[in-house]
């Protein structure tokens, strides 16, 4: 089987319009997907987010970005909370690819009034990271990894006295959950459309974490 | 894939008899019924598998029934409740992972005989007629719709994992504990129809169970 290229990424961008949440929504805010080629391939960026009181997604995986700040457009959002975040410089080092469906926020298995635009960047040279207190860690992780069976798991959660079970992907001791799983599995969908790496049908490679 | 605003649909008369075919905005505006159908899948642990409508649908975001789906032209509702089930958890509409018993006590023994975790068996519940639901159109508003709803009980025990739901359909999915379910009600998390699916058939669904 064939590695996935930079080719493949922007053949399953461009496979169909992402869905827009064109109705009014209270807030907006944006993340950015971000792949960049590592020795094992093509790799994407996630964010372990600090354990805070008050953050809903606390001590969570996931992407890098935050609310929009008024007339600020989206990509701009996306890339300006990742300088935030993380120390990538996407405006210097990245090259925005394309997007990904918009999705709603939920909280307590309800819709929030929030709409979040996923943005999907290359990151073209190697960069150093620099993390925010709003950050605990940074997370390479290969796209082939993320597509192996081994990673396909479930994540119990606590909810009003029961477990309920969501499915969830798994990599050394990190769970991908929620809006984060739903919004990386529809850019595994697409580029398994376009004809890449079809999940559970990849070689597992050499999952190395760094920082 | 047919556009889903000239699909072709059944519509019915007031008793639930086929009267012809229309597509699904026509029909819908004809003021004869269209025809549904809806399944509650339950595991071993007595969980209910829910998924979450996609945000840009009708009551986009609430958790609604484990499938639902319309009646297209030309088939009985057993058909359209086969296929949807393959179509929205296996993103195949003629998987052979979904098998269709004619009672409870077929579905029994074919459970018996099949691979429950990597199988589905379903039954025919009750036929409603005339039902009537409550929809929140994005970006506001409300609209109401009559359908005739087939409903049908089934087990599986296949983790949340391992389905393969249909991209742009399903927004997620999770097996819920019956108290879990019944919190989402009461905190205004459940789509209407869900809802009254839960008080209607959750008592017989649960009875599928193994003690």
């Amino acid at each position: 089987m064939s590695r996935l290229g930079w080719e493949d990424v922007g053949r399953a961008l461009a496979l169909r319009e992402p869905v827009s949440l064109e109705y009014a929504v209270a807030a907006r805010a944006a993340v950015a997907v971000i792949l960049r080629e590592g020795a094992p391939g093509l790799e994407v960026l996630f964010i372990r987010r600090a354990e805070q009181e008050g953050d809903p997604w606390s001590g969570q995986m996931g992407f890098p970005g935050g609310r929009a700040e008024p007339g600020e457009g989206l990509p701009d959002t996306a890339a300006r909370e990742t300088l935030e975040e993380t120390g990538i410089d996407l405006g210097r080092d990245g090259e925005r690819l394309g997007r990904l469906d918009e999705v709603r926020a939920m909280a307590r298995m309800r819709p929030m009034d929030l709409a979040i635009t996923p943005f999907v960047f290359r990151l073209a040279r190697p960069v150093e990271t620099v993390l925010s207190d709003e950050v605990r860690s940074v997370h390479w992780i290969p796209l082939d990894v993320l597509a192996s069976p081994e990673a396909q798991s479930t994540l119990e959660y606590p909810y009003q006295g029961t477990t309920l079970r969501f499915p969830c992907l798994r990599h050394e001791g990190n769970e991908i959950w929620g809006l984060t799983y739903r919004m990386f599995t529809n850019l595994q969908q697409l580029l398994e459309e376009g004809g890449g790496v079809a999940p559970g049908d990849a070689r597992v490679t050499d999952g190395e974490l760094r920082r | 894939m047919p556009d889903a605003v000239h699909e072709l649909l059944n519509v019915y008369d007031r008793e639930g008899a086929v009267v012809g075919a229309m597509p699904r905005a026509e029909a819908k505006a004809s003021g004869r019924a269209v025809g549904a159908v809806n399944v509650l899948l339950v595991n071993a642990r007595g969980e209910v598998l829910l998924q979450r409508r996609a945000e840009d649908k009708e009551n986009g975001g609430l958790w609604d029934k484990s499938v639902g789906g319309h009646v297209a032209a030309g088939e009985d509702f057993d058909r359209a409740a086969v296929r949807e089930t393959g179509e929205e958890l296996f993103d195949d509409p003629r998987s052979a992972r979904v098998v269709l018993a004619r009672d409870e006590a077929d579905l029994r023994a074919r459970l018996a005989a099949a691979d429950p975790g990597a199988s589905l068996v379903i039954r025919p519940a009750s036929l409603q007629l005339g039902l009537r639901d409550v929809r929140r159109v994005p970006g506001g508003g409300l609209v109401t719709v009559v359908y005739h709803v087939a409903v049908y009980l089934g087990r599986t025990d296949v983790g949340v994992e391992g389905f393969r739901p249909q991209a742009g359909e399903v927004a997620g999915l999770a097996w819920v504990p019956s108290p879990g379910v019944d919190a989402m009600l009461l905190g205004g998390a459940l789509a209407p129809n869900m809802a009254f699916l839960w008080l209607t058939h959750g008592g017989r669904l649960l009875e599928l169970v193994p003690p």
